[in-house]
């Protein structure tokens, strides 16, 4: 598959569309705590919460129970 | 001699940090069109300025929420930011190489192909994380076909909140 678009050239919109760089670091401290928070317990503990994690996923996306 | 070379065991392992980066972003959602395409013989196709857009939001959305409790509703709510910030851009596009007219999967994912990555890659970081936690291999990269055929389904069962979600899609980028 393509990593970039079909023609292999880089459209120059992309390079136009900042990323303010104090979130991307705010966001990476917020998702390593998570991780630790999370998996730092074993994959017994993660599995447990695993059903609960895609029923509230798929709520949230399509508002069914 | 043991620290250094634990210190760099315990950096190259993935974690969900990676994805603040726009390169890890960028090869997960590389990883799940990949391994759609490789399941249901399609080819895939991305528009990179969606995809930088979709990671925009996926960063604002990270470090403007409100968190709850660091724990499994953490994570919950960021594979749901993860979900609706691809889901709102049309990042990905397939092409049918084989069509299987008896298929109705492949018209699933042919008609919602971003819904359908974006709910695999919500269910992509559990997967990848507890691959890793356990050093299950993954198969050269690729995601296992139940976390592909589980999004696909999941579409084809609420195929009425699908079209709905659908029509949000059109209202938020109506010029597409």
């Amino acid at each position: 598959m393509a990593a970039d678009d079909d023609d292999g050239k880089r459209d120059p919109g992309v390079d136009r569309l900042r990323v303010d760089s104090r979130k991307v670091d705010v966001a990476r401290l917020r998702l390593a705590a998570i991780d630790r928070a999370v998996f730092a317990a074993g994959a017994g503990h993660a599995a447990a919460d695993h059903d609960e994690m895609v029923r509230r996923t798929v709520n949230m996306l399509f508002g069914h129970g | 001699m043991g620290e250094p070379a634990l210190t760099q065991e315990v950096t190259r392992r993935w974690g969900l940090a990676a994805l603040a980066d726009e390169a890890g972003f960028d090869r997960l959602l590389d990883t799940v069109a990949t391994s759609i395409a490789d399941r249901f013989t399609l080819k895939a196709h991305q528009n990179l300025v969606a995809r930088r857009m979709a990671y925009i939001a996926w960063i604002e959305r990270l470090s403007a929420d409100n968190l709850p409790a660091m724990d499994y509703r953490a994570f919950v709510t960021i594979c749901a930011n993860l979900i609706a910030s691809v889901a709102r851009h049309r990042v990905v596009s397939f092409s049918a190489m084989i069509r299987d007219p008896h298929s109705r999967m492949i018209g699933i994912v042919l008609r919602y192909p971003n819904e359908v990555v974006a709910l695999a890659a919500g269910a992509s970081l559990y997967q990848l994380r507890v691959g890793e936690l356990t050093g299950e291999e993954m198969g050269g990269g690729g995601l296992p076909a139940i976390v592909v055929e589980n999004a696909a389904a999941n579409l084809a069962r609420h195929s009425e909140a699908a079209s709905r979600f659908r029509e949000l899609l059109q209202l938020h980028t109506p010029w597409v």
